[in-house]
């Protein structure tokens, strides 16, 4: 397999078809990144004003911002925090989809739809499940324990820093889980069983074979998962907050939530961010630009095959019930029975005789719920196809191309990713306000929102998957005189779907969950479920939430075995 | 050496049938021997492999390495395919394009059960990636080596672990022509140097027939024929060896009567009368089908004399440097001869050929 | 006689077209509707109401969605909403007005932002007949906006876990060591700080809390709903600020939580304001004085503290102080510095 050139791209090829749909593609991703952009760089150089008075020009949002020995204490907690939440749910989320895609481990699909159940529980339910689990004082592990061993030891607070990891590592380990899944799945099995062959115990293989070779896949999920992490909120506010242990977002959100809005000062904070996302962005692209050391996808046909465990798949079992038990039965059987109570309390024979299905009423009848609920799964639906479809246009252009200055639209598809949701949802509001024709107020604003902010997720999963796909099938397909967009359509996007789809599954279930935009934006008659979970938050009202909780838990459930069964029928079969 | 009894595997296909991969192969492969499975794509001739490999679990049967078995269905035994010790190259060679030539080659020296020094890996690996004629490419990336580089590779990793059993799949198939026969010498001058127990699987009946010692053609599942190259080649036993394995004229006929040598028969075939060889006894008024090489038909402008000359027309005729084919017509009957490329006769024009009766095979209809 | 005769006729025809000048609305200004204040208030405003679209009313504090619900039903109106925290409130009215969009009608939000939107001339004055009944620090002079709820910070305690007898009487009580890991504030309640150290005198009150803060702890939690929802389960043994409202609401669902008072209390207002520029200005003008008449009522029955002298508070015998929002917005930076100083970053 000798390397063969690229495709030029040179200005005599001349107008062909392919330009029609990526030129607007490119002229969406552009306005969608650079609009929140500019509009932070912008702000971050302007003092806050007043009301109607404009902010003028200063540089002491940089000064406040980094200026003081507070700001090290920050960073060191923000880093610190986002380093052993991404290692964490890396590891757990990693290992799983190794278990579940390589080996022999049964009840696969099974395994599959539970995994994403964590993502599904919105971040403040997860929190506050886990805050009645391991809160050192009502926390039902340790009551537990305690009575057990009959000590006063407290062996689980989950107010601590590693309390906080353990919470947000666990919630995110499922996209971990989804990344590495896709990975997995379009591996090329001989490159296993050779290492199998010449002698490797499993456990080195994963080790030095499968995983070196998904290092891109691996680069880009911890990339997202710190991000992620950085911008993560529920839980530096609900465990962090209480015991001092402040983080960027916490800086950022007090500075937004107030009036005068110190929007500048918020705008400062989030330009690390910015950077840090930039270095390593480029640095993954770097990575892909020798991308044919990670074409795994060949094309000769095969069958991906797992690796047999013998006795061992037994063990892998126990870990992923062990896994489902902390991460899915727990919180999901603390929010069933703080669903039943009339407040929050922890497990008694007391409580136990005072259940009803009253927050179920609730809800059900709560205003607004059905039309919130169906905006929210319009929504999730709509931005979830747009994105996927968006980002593997431009991934192409990005991947397959020597277009100049693709890597900069590498750069922009990714960024939103670092901007906090709601300093875009800030810059959109205004930007429609003053130059959208009839979108503010609408629910357009909304998915245009969704979109720009879950852009970044798309080209992750896109890029990751298109770089194991040699592009030797595509080439193959072009010879035939097959144009441009019916490779695209014909073969890259069937090829792409383990990519597409685990991607498109997580925005739709990412986008249910969106607040921090979608609580600038909305307007009477769009509003979306977790507006109804935030008003219920608010008001205090935690054990309707539960309810509304675990409904949310059920029907996303269904939701991905329906999915999982789907993708048998269509997508690259499993033996 | 390597002992295959009564192997029986099973795959589940895409409408949930189960099919029957290897149906109750069975064989033998002496030490230092270099064994083919011949055969077309789906013959189960990978499985097969990939059965003895311990890639594949099989239904039944018996797996044994000079007499210790890896695998025994009676005994409820499996050795898995990474304590096996057996060296393996597969079709798409599986080159791990995140490491050089020489972590490649020694990866199995450092994964294995045995713990070598470095000293002792790198002479090993040194050692191999010379015999494969890659010594100067070590620090070299893996993805930078040409298609025969990197099946020279897969083949030195597999060698690295002094394996007791060497696996080839289709080791050549991915490669442009010229390079597959230069390799074809090289493999077996390997093979037949280091003395290594080789199973090789092939669909090109050409490396079959250059590489073995002893081929078994399968089919559906099956062994059909177990023999040395010339004896598949020279003594098919069915019409499927016949056509797999070269080129052949098939005629049919019935037999008259025993001819005067041993063995050959007088049989009143398509082509007229003709003398066949057959291995077993054939009773007169037998139908047989006899399968004759184009490289077994004399041809001449002038007619011939002795057993077996018949009359033909030239109806087409193909130059191919080395010989030229003719197409040939007699009566209804078209028959494909071989000859020397400076026997130049117009089309349409009356030739004789004639066949030496011990090369016309007569094989059960 | 003739002087007489040509009053009695002008007083006639003025009163013959008094009903034409009335239904001349098109003429009146939106701060002409607000100012009315003539006797068929109500019925003019209502008449105009019918006409006018849907109203449109910017709140953050949850009880106001059950008052639009109310008067929806009692006009047969169709009042919506739009909720968001206040300060999303804020932004969202000064956004719209920078790009000229008028969509708000009323807002209700604390007090001091409300001033605010006074300040900066986007709301306008309004005469209710019920300002009357207002408290006094509820109705500023440029009555521009009227409180409708004062929220009194108050502590809050688990009945299981402590019995009236340990309560603190005072803040000095709390620095005995059997507090240690039981106390908690709310993030945002830097107004009470501020106010209770100036009550106490500067030094002292900071000292205090130095102290405090070293020897106990004081955990912060977000969200005053959230605080009381931590005492009700047992997380936390005794709050310092939730509302005067928290502890009952929840004590009806049959909580253990019960309100705690440890002198001096203070107090911050929610108000109501109705735009300038409201698209629906008779809509909105019936609604101001619904909140503050009907309304007020319906806050009552969920225990909360109304700007109303009318009704009977759960707080009517107990002395608090209340933060006027100009105090409120003078001192707010440095109260904020302060709380974040002393309380958010040494918590624990």
């Amino acid at each position: 397999m000798s390397p063969v050139p690229a495709a030029r791209w040179s200005l005599t090829e001349g107008f062909s078809f392919k330009w029609v749909v990526m030129l607007p593609c490119v002229v969406v991703v552009a306005l969608l990144a650079l609009v929140p952009l500019v509009f932070l760089l912008w702000q971050s150089f302007l003092t806050s004003g007043s009301g109607l008075t404009a902010g003028t020009f200063t540089l002491e949002n940089y000064a406040s911002a980094y200026g003081g020995a507070e700001t090290i204490r920050l960073m060191v907690n923000s880093l610190v925090f986002a380093a052993g939440t991404s290692l964490l749910a890396f590891v757990v989320g990693g290992s799983l989809a190794w278990m579940n895609e390589r080996t022999n481990t049964p009840c696969k699909m099974l395994f599959f739809s539970l995994s994403i159940v964590p993502l599904v529980i919105p971040g403040i339910m997860f929190t506050i499940a886990w805050i009645l689990i391991g809160s050192p004082k009502i926390g039902i592990l340790n009551t537990l324990l305690q009575g057990l061993f009959s000590t006063d030891r407290v062996f689980f607070d989950v107010y601590s820093m590693y309390g906080m990891i353990w919470v947000d590592g666990l919630h995110y380990s499922p996209i971990a889980f989804l990344m590495m899944t896709a990975a997995f799945r379009s591996m090329d099995p001989s490159l296993e069983e050779s290492a199998l062959m010449s002698g490797a115990s499993v456990w080195r293989i994963a080790k030095d074979i499968t995983f070196k070779l998904t290092w891109p896949a691996v680069f880009a999920t911890l990339l997202i998962l710190f991000i992620r992490a950085i911008e993560s909120f529920e839980v530096p506010a609900l465990l962090g907050l209480p015991v001092g242990l402040h983080v960027f977002t916490s800086a950022i959100y007090q500075a937004i939530h107030q009036y005068p809005s110190k929007t500048g000062l918020a705008s400062a904070y989030a330009t690390v961010l910015l950077l840090i996302a930039a270095g390593g962005i480029y640095f993954q692209s770097r990575i892909s630009r020798n991308g044919k050391r990670y074409a795994t996808v060949t094309g000769k046909g095969f069958r991906p095959r797992t690796i047999d465990l013998g006795r061992w798949k037994y063990l892998t079992l126990a870990v992923f019930l062990c896994y489902f038990a902390l991460v899915v039965v727990l919180p999901f059987l603390v929010l069933l029975w703080s669903s039943f109570q009339s407040f929050y309390s922890a497990p008694s024979t007391e409580a136990l005789k005072n259940m009803s299905l009253d927050s179920y009423r609730f809800i059900l009848g709560y205003p607004n719920f059905s039309r919130a609920a169906w905006n929210s799964v319009m929504l999730a639906l709509a931005s979830a196809t747009i994105v996927m479809l968006l980002t593997s246009v431009i991934c192409w252009i990005v991947i397959r191309t020597r277009t100049p200055g693709r890597e900069v639209l590498d750069q922009l598809a990714s960024l939103p990713l670092v901007i906090p949701g709601i300093v875009l949802g800030l810059a959109l509001m205004i930007f429609f306000l003053n130059y959208g024709v009839g979108i503010y107020g609408t629910i357009w604003i909304l998915l245009i929102a969704y979109v720009a902010r879950f852009m970044p997720y798309g080209m992750r999963y896109n890029t990751t998957s298109m770089l194991q796909i040699h592009k030797e099938l595509e080439e193959s397909a072009e010879m035939t005189g097959s144009s441009w967009l019916r490779t695209f359509w014909h073969i890259l996007l069937p090829l792409l779907k383990p990519g597409l789809l685990a991607g498109w599954l997580f925005v739709v279930i990412v986008s249910m969950r969106e607040l921090s935009s979608s609580i600038l934006l909305y307007s009477p008659g769009n509003e979306v479920l977790s507006i109804v979970v935030w008003e219920l938050w608010e008001a205090g009202q935690f054990v309707e939430l539960s309810a509304l909780g675990v409904m949310f838990i059920g029907v996303l459930f269904v939701l991905t075995m329906v999915a999982q069964i789907l993708s048998k029928r269509f997508g690259i079969k499993e033996t | 050496m390597l002992k295959v009894k009564n192997l029986f595997a099973e795959y589940v296909d895409s409408a949930g049938r189960s099919v029957k991969a290897v149906n109750d192969v069975s064989f033998e492969v002496p030490e230092g021997r270099l064994f083919t499975l011949l055969g077309p794509s789906g013959c189960g001739k990978t499985t097969t492999m990939r059965s003895i490999a311990g890639l594949e679990r099989p239904v039944s049967g018996e797996v044994a390495v000079n007499g210790t078995p890896v695998y025994s269905s009676d005994h409820n035994l499996f050795v898995p395919p990474n304590r096996r010790n057996f060296g393996m190259v597969f079709q798409s060679y599986a080159i791990w394009p995140h490491m050089n030539v020489f972590d490649n080659a020694a990866f199995p020296l450092r994964v294995g059960k045995r713990k070598y020094s470095r000293k002792e890996i790198e002479e090993k690996v040194t050692r191999v990636l010379t015999v494969v004629g890659l010594e100067s490419f070590a620090s070299r990336d893996a993805t930078m080596l040409s298609g025969g580089q990197q099946q020279r590779l897969a083949l030195a990793r597999a060698l690295a672990m002094e394996p007791k059993l060497l696996l080839l799949d289709e080791p050549l198939s991915n490669l442009d022509a010229k390079l597959r026969e230069r390799m074809r010498f090289e493999i077996k001058r390997l093979q037949r140097e280091l003395g290594l127990t080789t199973v090789y699987v092939t669909h090109d009946q050409g490396e079959a027939l250059a590489l073995s010692h002893e081929i078994a053609v399968m089919s559906e599942g099956r062994i059909v024929q177990i023999g040395s190259p010339r004896v598949i080649y020279e003594r098919p036993c069915s019409q499927f060896v016949a056509d797999f394995v070269g080129l052949t004229n098939f005629i049919d006929g019935v037999v008259e009567q025993p001819d005067s040598s041993d063995g050959l028969y007088r049989v009143s075939s398509e082509i007229g009368p003709i003398s066949v060889f057959s291995d077993e006894p054939l009773g007169r008024g037998e139908k047989v089908l006899i399968s004759i090489r184009p490289e077994n038909i004399e041809l001449s402008e002038t007619p011939f004399a002795g057993p077996n000359a018949v009359q033909a027309k030239v109806d087409l005729r193909v130059f191919l440097g080395e010989y030229t084919d003719f197409q040939i017509k007699i009566g209804d009957r078209s028959l494909l001869a071989r000859a020397h490329p400076s026997l130049e006769i117009p089309l349409g024009q009356t030739l004789y050929m004639r066949m030496n009766p011990n090369k016309c095979i007569s094989i059960k209809a | 006689m003739k002087r007489k005769f040509l009053k009695s006729l002008a007083a006639t025809v003025l009163l013959a077209n008094l009903p034409l000048l009335a239904s001349a609305q098109g003429s009146r200004t939106v701060a002409q509707i607000a100012a009315y204040e003539g006797a068929d208030r109500q019925t003019m405003l209502l008449d105009g109401a019918k006409k006018e679209g849907d109203l449109m009313v910017y709140y953050s504090h949850p009880i106001v969605q059950v008052m639009v619900d109310a008067f929806n039903k009692k006009y047969g109106l169709k009042g919506k909403t739009w909720r968001g925290g206040s300060e999303a409130g804020m932004q969202r009215i000064m956004a719209e007005h920078k790009a000229g969009k008028f969509d708000w009608d009323v807002v209700l939000n604390p007090a001091h932002d409300c001033e605010l939107l006074a300040r900066d001339k986007l709301v306008v004055e309004v005469r209710s007949p019920h300002h009357a009944d207002l408290i006094e620090k509820g109705l500023p002079a440029h009555r521009q906006w009227a409180t409708f709820n004062v929220d009194v910070f108050t502590a809050a305690h688990n009945t299981k876990l402590l019995k009236k007898e340990d309560l603190p009487k005072s803040y000095e009580d709390l620095l005995d060591p059997k507090w240690k890991g039981k106390l908690a504030v709310e993030a945002n309640d830097h107004a009470w700080y501020g106010a209770l150290l100036a009550e106490m005198g500067e030094e002292r009150g900071s000292k205090l809390f130095e102290k405090l803060i070293v020897t106990n702890g004081l955990s912060v939690r977000k969200g005053h709903s959230l605080l009381a929802g931590m005492v009700a389960a047992g997380e936390v043994p005794l709050a310092l600020t939730v509302y005067s409202w928290n502890a009952p609401q929840l004590k009806r669902k049959g909580a253990p939580i019960e309100t705690h008072f440890i002198q001096p209390l203070f107090a911050i207002m929610s108000a109501v304001a109705m735009s300038n520029k409201a698209p629906h200005p008779h809509a909105a003008a019936l609604f101001y004085d619904f909140v503050l008449s009907e309304g007020q009522k319906i806050m009552i029955d969920a225990d909360y503290v109304v700007g109303s002298k009318k009704f009977e508070t759960h707080m009517r015998n107990i002395p608090y102080k209340i933060i006027e929002p100009t105090e409120f917005l003078k001192h707010q930076d440095k109260w904020f510095k302060g709380y974040d100083e002393a309380i958010i970053k040494k918590a624990r």
